[in-house]
């Protein structure tokens, strides 16, 4: 069954502004779907579009198989969760949960009841009477997603819940989102700029840019085949060149990018002299010191060769900026444990035809 | 700081007028308050307890008798309770009036519409009260708009002048003072989070209870220092009355004004005067109060 479906949504702003156009998507009963994207991409809009704060110029609204396109917020039966959480501030914890309890009517009794489990669903019984002001950042997120899941919605969104939060408190905060989503089994869709976010957290991921959807699919898809150069930056790091298509054969297509060559694998749908983009991760490439640069380069790798500009050291591996005789920057990334090449000091860089994605321009 | 730099105006600057400037500027909150405030107010409290002479003079004395009289007197219980009610009533037509306006103008998208409307409502304070007390007594007069409308729509079965009147007075006075309501309103109305209400809203509570149970307890202190404001300014009122009203009418700052410049009585009008203070500070107080507590309660 699916909980929500958009069919060619367009949202045009007086002044002819586009901030969403024609998008389409099916979200499956109990799924966690992630938009993510840069900011003014839309999705904040194709959220607000679903739970109502947003009528759509064109297009279809579904939630539950029924047209929703002009039905107001308050009849959608959505839970939403915001961006700086939107705690009533008058009101204590236990009336912050119990509001949208209240306002469907049921008996003061299950209210209690009901607050009181929910409370235990995030963990945090002992605030029940305190006032919002009173909770820690990562305290308000969890009373606000409390107070969202209470009535037990068709769906519920979250609009960059975790943004406002450190980093620290915001990774735990995402192991137990998730874990709480999945207890309820409630189809959930989550609003983020934060690449990361999506893909640790989403069933599937909508990756969006400037008004439409550049690729769906579940996280480790969008990573390792990513559709458009944009997915491929966007969602992890990416090496990308341009350049045509210079030989090709049933195994191996030769890309010409200007001063360099690069070999891939990726062959499908390739014709000669195409325009495409070359695609490839930093953890890719194996990097080695200068001397034994062309040694293990085969006809199924590329290798590139150059010096560490920008060294970085984070921890469990060290990521490589190497400039290449051409001036072009490739980025790489190594455990520690492999090669250490200072600033500086020349390296090469090979790259197995396998791991190299050419996307058709 | 140990540079050692000796321009005149460096030695000038550190040594000399910067010890001295420094205790001018902080104690001018100080000087400006007793001198304008708080010397103003204990020369009118001891000129309320001076003894009147006949022919507009008054010798030094200490005595309650002004006060005496004036609590006593039916002055004291029948235009003290109508100043407060004219004022109260000014007060609640205001909110009533201005809140739905308030909010109108707060919620509106456009930045520049916001302006336009506020920018109009200020502006009709550009024009001193008189002007606008005898712009009303003339629309309220007989054969003048007001009344033609009225007559024509029914409300009145000829048209007769308006004024003066209690109704002619509370017009004019609600007009005068809406401006300041519906900008203290504004204010805290613009202040309320956009996404508490869309919260409420997503929570599945409707337009009317989402203003019933978010914006409304929210605006509260907005409501409450409005309210002060507009009460307070309504019960020093003089110039309305004089032209909207007749006697029956007139308010204690007529009647203080008519002690002074009338009677030639200045002691008595220092005594009213400072009672009508006393009861302006118990209001605000109590207001301060209301509002101190709220504001401990969301704590």
């Amino acid at each position: 069954m699916s909980r929500v479906v958009l069919e060619g949504i367009t949202k045009r702003y007086p002044g002819g502004v586009e901030a969403v156009s024609d998008v389409s998507l099916v979200v499956d009963d109990g799924e966690f779907l992630t938009l993510v994207g840069p900011s003014g991409c839309g999705k904040t809009t194709t959220l607000r579009t679903i739970a109502g704060f947003e009528q759509p110029t064109e297009g279809f609204v579904g939630i539950n198989d029924n047209r929703v396109n002009t039905v107001p917020p308050d009849k959608r039966d959505i839970g939403m969760v915001f961006q700086d959480f939107a705690l009533f501030p008058h009101k204590t914890v236990a009336e912050n949960i119990a509001y949208g309890l209240k306002v469907r009517d049921y008996e003061s009794d299950y209210i209690d009841e009901r607050v009181d489990e929910m409370l235990e669903l995030v963990e945090l019984p002992e605030t029940r009477d305190r006032m919002p002001d009173q909770l820690s950042g990562g305290q308000q997120q969890r009373i606000a997603l409390a107070r969202a899941v209470a009535p037990e919605p068709d769906v519920l969104l979250l609009d960059e819940p975790l943004a406002s939060l450190d980093k620290k408190l915001r990774e735990t905060m995402q192991v137990e989102l998730r874990s709480i989503q999945r207890k309820l089994d409630i189809t959930t869709i989550l609003v983020t700029h934060n690449q990361k976010e999506a893909l640790t957290m989403s069933d599937r991921i909508v990756v969006m840019n400037e008004g439409h959807f550049e690729q769906i699919g579940p996280p480790e898809e969008v990573y390792s085949n990513p559709t458009t150069p944009f997915v491929a930056d966007f969602v992890g790091t990416a090496n990308i060149f341009t350049g045509t298509v210079s030989s090709i054969d049933d195994e191996t297509a030769t890309v010409d990018c200007g001063a360099t060559s690069i070999q891939s694998k990726d062959t499908e749908d390739l014709a000669l002299n195409d325009s495409v983009s070359v695609v490839f991760r930093p953890e890719h490439l194996t990097v080695t010191d200068g001397k034994t640069a062309t040694d293990g380069a085969g006809d199924q790798s590329t290798v590139f060769d150059g010096t560490v500009s920008v060294r970085r050291y984070t921890g469990d591996q060290i990521e490589y900026h190497v400039q290449t005789a051409t001036e072009e920057t490739v980025v790489a990334v190594q455990r520690i444990s492999e090669t250490n090449a200072e600033e500086g000091t020349n390296v090469s860089l090979r790259l197995s035809a396998d791991d190299c994605l050419l996307l058709q321009q | 700081m140990s540079t050692e730099k000796s321009t005149l105006g460096e030695r000038i600057t550190e040594t000399d007028v910067l010890p001295r400037a420094k205790y001018l500027i902080v104690s001018y909150p100080a000087i400006t308050l007793s001198l304008f405030f708080v010397v103003p107010l204990l020369l009118l409290v001891v000129v309320s307890t001076f003894q009147n002479i006949e022919g507009g003079f008054f010798q030094p004395a200490f005595t309650l008798e002004n006060y005496v009289r004036f609590i006593g007197s039916d002055l004291f219980q029948g235009r003290m309770i109508y100043t407060l009610r004219v004022a109260g009533l000014t007060t609640v037509l205001c909110l009533a009036i201005g809140y739905p306006l308030a909010y109108y103008i707060a919620t509106l998208k456009s930045e520049l519409w916001r302006r336009f409307y506020l920018s109009v409502i200020v502006s009709s304070l550009f024009l001193t009260f008189i002007i606008r007390a005898f712009a009303w007594q003339i629309l309220l007069s007989s054969d003048s708009v007001v009344p033609t409308i009225a007559s024509a729509i029914g409300l009145l079965e000829e048209p007769v002048a308006l004024v003066p009147s209690y109704f002619a007075l509370v017009v004019g006075m609600v007009y005068v003072f809406l401006p300041f309501m519906v900008l203290t309103l504004y204010t805290s109305i613009r202040d309320v989070d956009n996404s508490l209400q869309e919260a409420s809203r997503s929570l599945g509570a409707r337009p009317l209870r989402t203003f019933r149970e978010v914006t409304l307890p929210l605006t509260k202190s907005g409501i409450i220092s409005g309210s002060m404001l507009v009460f307070v300014l309504s019960l020093g009122v003089y110039v309305l009355p004089r032209i909207l009203g007749n006697p029956p009418q007139w308010t204690l700052a007529v009647l203080i004004g008519n002690q002074v410049g009338v009677e030639g009585n200045i002691p008595y009008g220092a005594t009213i005067s400072i009672v009508l203070l006393i009861v302006v500070g118990i209001i605000l107080g109590t207001g301060w109060f209301l509002t101190s507590a709220d504001r401990r309660g969301s704590l």
